[in-house]
């Protein structure tokens, strides 16, 4: 499908494209219209004028009188912007229909997503529609204009100067240059003014480590795909480690079969993670094992004593020198020299770890926000300057930073909508989300990233560069103050020998651009000391963040808070983690609430038994306890027995930041000393999947088989060997029939590599804005009606800490012999002559017996009707797919809209459809690209050559109800056979 | 001759009636007021019915989601009571129409309650295939007929559209049939009525019926006729119903066994419901040398036999599980019996495996009240044999990552309740408002000592 991109040349082109206007006057005010508008109003009006002949608003009713000149009714556009929402800073393409952005794609060009999208970015689509996002600025509570605001602040400000006391600017990590560049202006303009940068998710340590070896504070850049042998320490780089798209890019890359080799990867880790349920190999260790590991490893590199595993991987480290990778995810200044050491000592420096072009994408200190705290507490800080981040929430020390803030004269907070800290501050400037808002950012050295707004603001919201430019002293428009910088500056940083104007408009079109990196001076190497770390033994508290919260910004988004999370496939809540023997020690069981104890603060979990993880750790998500998230207590159906998603005065899950700790400069998520204790009370656990294994039940076994051949597995000595090692060698399916369904045209298929898939459920969520799947609840995800056409289904194999995971990507087979279709006593679900299995809401009249027949179960029931009444919410949903009423059986389409549109065009064109035109959104948003779909009529299309690779099966197979939907064998890099082909 | 062989048999109906007292007996009940035996159990009837309407209500106007059913398993209860209703409704048929063909005189007793039974229970079990539907009211799609809509047919190839017209026809030819038979007796009805309404109501519905040798045997002809219609019925419905779950692809549903499984399941089900139903009422009614012990004693005979066959079908399911080599079938048979279901399949084994036996002795068989007890203990273990056969199959298939449990909501629990509500309120009424007991054929099995009487 080729995209038209295009881009606006003023901020006047952006009104003229037709806008959105605001939530509170969405149905007056704004002048163009929508068809749904137009029709609603035109149909209300004409009612209105024939029974009240009173004065109706029959004038707004005029769609377009003069026709925006880009604007074609039902055709989407496509602009290319960055997304903010996870902080990796991915390049994206944002589908505009009828203005108004409706879906995010990864740029298939940028260097970090490289076409793919995670899944928080792709649901944060949302969040631009969301009614309680804030849209006017306060002034203690009041309502104000932004001049007032500015006045008060700046009043602050020059009260703050004349008392000699401290200005803070306390933001997440900046990779604007042009907010840089104006922070450093009002930082003249302010002698007493600071600047400090954290990330709620700390990367600190590896910043601090590097000052400690190379004298200079600095993120490397990793190159997963150079690397052969990747030893990971925690870091769950495919999940939600630094840049998670980009590193699953590139890790597949090196895990092509076809090469001769592909990468290794070890993971070690005290909690099941994304990247352990991928790695060839597992290694499960507490934190303070794992550092003594890391020693060891250290210790069989340089000659020494080495023994057992460590010096196992240190002679594989050895073995690819230059092209190893070691990365550590603990936020530990010990570990992360350490590492240090080993990538130094491997020659990696420079070939898988870049110094000289650095990520910006975390450059905070965990140190300096402890000096804060220090100075608040000593009455320094007079005025508080608050952008991105929320302290009271993420840090260890909240509460008290909360306390410590009401006696500070001058507080602002920018945030797009109210949080802890926003509560507390006088002033509350709204942020604008990403997709109205005008940014240049350089998350990785040398690649400068544009953000263009893509709908008229929703609100009246500014972003933090202009307002502090405007303290400044430089006030101009939001387009002006990023465009004007670049002026002055572009040509210190330019490649080639455009003019600026080109330059800049290429850069707005393609939404990045190449730059020269700033030319750093790093310092040789040196070994540092190794400072003490402070990990205790025994049971030690775990807190990561999880795949869809991260660190909670996104946890008012109901699509990130109904993702199942890729490992314990909970929605709707964090638990305590607990290895299964350690629960049978502690006689605790699933669901059963318990008090964990840390810090002298403590947080009431529900457990969840997790297979793969350290006895002793308790593994607990972060992100949830979120204020605001209140707002979902009653999301989902009513009816009598519904149980609310939350309690009264409950939030989603509960908040564990108060129990982290903090070492002499470092926080610390893990080896925290924790003590567990019984509540005696329950709690349900909204699973999507509540079997996790292959394996049948034991009591309930048949001898004939204990594991079900879903999962074909092999290693990668044996598929060299054979490719089609793995392979279930099932009966061949003869029929007597003879084919009457001829597909002459068009026979779509499609493949998962299960060898490529990481679990990271991108997919699901790109599925699920694509084709408007709807939120149902917490309750109704317990009673496992959830309604994601895209399921990935997790199975453990193995015992104990030592499992293997497989993912397996579940949706509607497409079988060629459906069994749903025949069953269907109206024709509801029927056969396309393409292949094609298709569902017919406006037939069905849900008599479930398809789901019923259906081997596979991805058929998804309309038990409620869940079309909501939020106007505003549902301007994201997709014109080109219907929502679905109450009653009806859905289930994945293939995005049927895409191939109508692609073929659409190829016809308008004249020109055959070629492989490749066709993206489904589960396809294209693919970190791993791990789906492959097409034309299984034309022999030359990927997908025909996958249909003939040795790795290919169909699930179930032996029912013959031919399914269009293959999968691949999953290959590890393993030599020994552990367990046979069989994944159970 | 006939009279030697007759008198050698023992007499199918006691108390040396004559054909006045027969009709007095059975028209007498409709003529007397409602006892308050009566109207205890029409209030309760008519408050489970009352129950089971909020209920279908609720859920019509709310969804499908009050129901405790999941995207793993789509059906539970609802097709649960439809099995059930459909197989409760075969007692009848069979009585009144294989056993006439047969000439099992002992039926004539028994075979108007046991066909208005049929007619009762067909109706609850229709209701479910509506009220299961996300859109009931597009109900009228499951009809093939001439329509703007394309025309769109029915998809002939789906059982639930085969079951749509099994269920219509059975209902179609019950009723007639039921009806038919009943003319005779509405017009001995009409010729005793005292009032002016009662006496056209009935003049109306018995067709100007006027007793003459003509008139009788056309009638007979008739009966005849519709009896050999309605007998395949008794095979066939419930082999259609069996063909939903033997044409899936369900392990524990995929079973060639299904159709003659079914049908004897039906009828074993079907006869313990007219032994609960008969029992209270020959007590109630004072039907007692009607309805004899001979005939509840026959009745529990068709009982083991049936029973046998059912017993036989479980073990023949275990056995082609594990002849077949087939792993997922294998497993949900041992997951049946063991898994987390595992309670309602060993009720269902205990009730219908387990029950039946004792009627092998004549000491319980001629025991009313033991009778009674075990024949619900039948009932409940048949609809525990569909609840097991749908729900365990559905909720541990093929993917284990799509598992899941199933556990009923208060409106499907209501709903049930609500169908039982259904078939007592029309059994009560037609206790009360039609002639109970086939009064033209029990005259005609009469003993006689001396002379004709002078009636009829």
């Amino acid at each position: 499908m080729s995209k038209e991109k295009r881009y606006w040349m003023t901020k006047d082109d952006v009104t003229s494209v037709g806008s959105v206007a605001g939530p509170a006057d969405l149905e007056m005010t704004s002048t163009e219209w929508n068809r749904r508008d137009f029709l609603k109003t035109t149909g209300f009006s004409l009612a209105a004028f024939m029974t009240a002949c009173s004065k109706t608003p029959v004038n707004k009713a005029i769609p377009f009188l003069i026709q925006p000149e880009e604007v074609i009714p039902g055709k989407a556009y496509w602009y290319a912007s960055t997304s903010h929402a996870c902080g990796t800073g991915c390049g994206v393409l944002v589908k505009n229909r009828d203005s108004r952005p409706i879906k995010l794609e990864g740029s298939p060009d940028h260097p970090l997503s490289q076409g793919g999208l995670c899944p928080v970015c792709q649901a944060s689509i949302i969040e631009l529609y969301d009614s309680k996002r804030l849209l006017h600025t306060k002034l203690s509570g009041k309502e104000v204009s932004w001049n007032d605001l500015d006045k008060s602040v700046v009043q602050g400000l020059q009260k703050a100067r004349e008392k000699g006391q401290q200005i803070v600017l306390l933001t997440e990590t900046v990779t604007s240059p042009s907010t840089i560049y104006y922070i450093q202006k009002f930082l003249k303009k302010y002698s007493n003014a600071i600047h400090i940068e954290y990330d709620p998710i700390s990367y600190s340590a590896i910043l601090d480590a590097h000052e400690v070896n190379y004298g200079k504070r600095i993120l490397p850049q990793y190159d997963f795909e150079k690397a052969d042998m990747i030893l990971s320490l925690d870091a769950d780089f495919l999940g939600t480690w630094l840049s998670p798209t980009q590193f699953t890019k590139d890790y597949r890359k090196n895990r092509n079969l076809e090469a001769k080799h592909i990468s290794k990867h070890i993971q070690v880790e005290s909690r099941l993670s994304v990247s352990g349920a991928k790695a060839d190999k597992r290694i499960v260790k507490t934190p303070a094992e794992m550092l003594q590991f890391v020693k060891d490893i250290e210790h069989s590199l340089q000659g020494k004593d080495g023994h057992g595993i460590a010096l196992e991987i240190a002679k594989e480290l050895k073995h690819y020198k230059g092209k190893s990778l070691v990365v550590s995810g603990v936020n530990d200044l010990a570990i992360q020299i350490l590492v240090n050491r080993l990538n130094d000592a491997l020659g990696n420096i420079g070939k898988t770890v870049h110094l000289k072009n650095p990520s910006f994408q975390k450059g905070g200190s965990d140190f300096a926000v402890a000096q804060l705290l220090t100075d608040m507490k000593a009455g320094k800080v007079g005025a508080l300057l608050i952008a991105g981040v929320n302290p009271v929430y993420d840090l260890p020390e909240g509460e008290q930073f909360g306390e410590l803030m009401k006696s500070i004269p001058t507080t602002v907070s920018f945030s797009a909508k109210n949080n802890e800290t926003t509560e507390l501050c006088n002033g509350v400037c709204p942020s604008p989300h990403y997709l109205e808002s005008w940014s240049d950012d350089e998350f990785t050295a040398g690649v400068l990233s544009m953000t263009q707004p893509t709908i008229q603001g929703l609100g009246d919201t500014q972003t933090f560069r202009k307002s502090i430019a405007g303290w400044a002293g430089f006030s101009d428009d939001e387009r002006n103050l990023v465009r004007n910088y670049w002026k002055k500056i572009y040509t210190t940083r330019k490649k080639g020998s455009q003019s600026f104007n080109r330059w800049w408009d290429n850069l707005v079109h393609d939404g990045f651009a190449n730059i020269k990196a700033k030319s750093l001076s790093i310092g040789r190497f040196t070994k540092g000391s190794l400072p003490k770390s402070e990990f205790n033994n025994g049971l030690t508290l775990m807190a990561y963040p999880s795949l869809q919260m991260l660190d909670g910004r996104h946890a008012e988004n109901p699509w990130l808070q109904e993702l199942p999370d890729p490992i314990t496939k909970l929605t709707w809540d964090n638990a305590a983690s607990l290895s299964s023997k350690k629960a049978k020690e502690l006689g605790l069981s699933q669901g059963e609430v318990v008090k964990l104890t840390a810090n002298e603060n403590s947080v009431k979990l529900p457990v969840y038994i997790q297979e793969g993880q350290s006895d002793e750790v308790i593994a607990v998500s972060m992100g949830y306890g979120r204020k605001g998230t209140e707002r979902f207590k009653n999301l989902g159906p009513e009816w009598i027995q519904k149980k609310a998603t939350l309690g009264d005065g409950e939030l989603v899950g509960e908040r564990i930041n108060h129990l982290l700790g903090r070492n002499e400069n470092t926080l610390s998520f893990s080896g925290i000393s924790v003590i567990i204790s019984k509540t005696g009370k329950k709690k349900d656990l909204a699973l999507t999947q509540t079997y996790n294994t292959l394996k049948n039940p034991e009591n309930t076994s048949p001898p004939s088989m204990e594991v079900r051949p879903f999962i074909q597995e092999t290693t990668f000595d044996a598929y060299k060997k054979d490719p089609s090692s793995g392979a279930h060698h099932g009966h061949q399916v003869v029929t007597l029939w003879k084919d009457d369904h001829p597909y002459n045209k068009h026979h779509w298929g499609m493949a998962v590599d299960l060898n490529a898939c990481t679990g990271c459920s991108a997919c699901v969520i790109s599925c699920q804005v694509e084709n408007n799947v709807p939120v149902v609840g917490k309750d109704e995800v317990f009673r496992r009606r959830d309604m994601a056409w895209m399921r990935i289904d997790r199975y453990y194999s193995g015992e104990g800490d030592d499992v293997d995971v497989a993912f397996q990507p579940m949706l509607c087979q497409h079988c060629d012999n459906s069994p749903c279709e025949p069953v269907c006593p109206v024709l509801a679900t029927v056969h396309s002559s393409e292949g094609l299995n298709q569902q017919v809401y406006n037939r069905c009249v849900g008599t479930r017996f398809c789901a019923n027949n259906c081997p596979y179960k991805v058929r998804r029931f309309n038990w409620f009707d869940y079309a909501h009444n939020d106007e505003l919410e549902n301007m994201v949903l997709n014109p080109d797919v219907t929502v679905r009423s109450r009653g009806v059986m859905e289930k994945c389409s293939m995005c049927i809209q895409r191939i109508q549109e692609a073929k659409f065009e190829a016809k308008q064109k004249g020109i055959p459809l070629a492989d490749g035109d066709i993206n489904l959104a589960c396809q294209q948003s693919c970190p791993a690209d791990a789906i492959t779909f097409g034309d299984l009529n034309d022999p030359e299309s990927d997908i025909s050559k996958l249909v003939e690779d040795p790795r290919h099966y169909h699930v179930l197979e032996e029912l013959n109800s031919r399914p269009t939907v293959g999968y691949l064998t999953m290959v590890r890099n393993r030599k020994e056979e552990k367990g046979g082909n069989h994944h159970g | 001759m006939a009279n030697h062989v007759e008198s050698l048999r023992k007499p199918l109906v006691h108390g040396n009636k004559n054909l006045k007292t027969v009709t007095d007996d059975v028209v007498g009940i409709m003529d007397k007021k409602p006892t308050g035996l009566w109207w205890i159990g029409f209030i309760i009837a008519a408050s489970a019915l009352t129950l089971g309407i909020v209920a279908v209500s609720y859920q019509i106007m709310t969804g499908i989601g009050t129901w405790g059913l999941n995207k793993t398993v789509g059906w539970a209860f609802d097709i649960t009571n439809f099995v059930f209703w459909v197989g409760i409704g075969h007692a009848g048929t069979l009585i009144s129409a294989i056993l006439f063909l047969f000439r099992q005189k002992w039926r004539t007793s028994i075979n108007r309650s046991a066909e208005a039974m049929t007619i009762f229970a067909v109706i609850c079990a229709g209701l479910f295939p509506i009220i299961h539907m996300g859109r009931p009211w597009m109900a009228y799609w499951m009809l093939p007929y001439p329509n703007t809509r394309g025309p769109l047919w029915v998809n002939f190839r789906s059982p639930l559209a085969w079951d749509v017209f099994a269920i219509s026809t059975y209902l179609i030819i019950s009723a007639v049939f039921w009806y038919i038979g009943m003319i005779p007796d509405l017009a001995t009805v009409r010729d005793r009525a005292k009032t002016k309404v009662k006496k056209w109501i009935f003049g109306f519905l018995s067709f100007g019926w006027s007793g003459s040798f003509k008139t009788w045997h056309r009638y007979e002809t008739v009966y005849g006729l519709l009896a050999g219609l309605a007998a395949p019925l008794v095979v066939s419905v419930h082999t259609i119903v069996s063909f939903d779950f033997a044409t899936s692809a369900i392990p524990g549903w995929h079973t060639t066994t299904f159709p003659p499984y079914f049908v004897a399941g039906a009828v074993f089900s079907g006869f313990a419901m007219v032994l609960t139903l008969l029992i209270i009422a020959r007590k109630a009614m004072r039907l007692e040398e009607y309805i004899t012990v001979k005939h509840i004693e026959n009745m529990t005979k068709v009982i083991i036999v049936t029973g046998g066959i059912v017993t036989l079908s479980y073990a023949t399911e275990f056995f082609m599980a594990w002849y077949s080599g087939n792993g997922y079938e294998q497993f949900v048979f041992l997951n049946r019996a063991m898994g987390p279901f595992a309670w309602a399949y060993w009720i269902m084994v205990g009730c219908n495996l387990l029950t039946p036996q004792f009627f092998w002795f004549k000491k319980i068989r001629t025991n009313m009240i033991m009778v009674f007890i075990l024949s619900i203990f039948i009932n409940i273990g048949m609809w525990f044999e569909r609840f097991v056969i749908i729900v365990t199959s559905l909720h541990r298939d093929f993917l284990p990552s799509a598992w899941a449990m199933y556990k009923p909501s208060y409106v499907e629990i209501a709903t049930l309740i609500g169908s039982f509500g259904l078939f007592f309120t029309l059994f009560m009424l037609f206790i009360r408002y039609l002639p109970i007991i086939s009064i033209g054929e029990v005259k005609s099995v009469l003993q006689f000592k001396g002379r004709h009487g002078g009636e009829k």
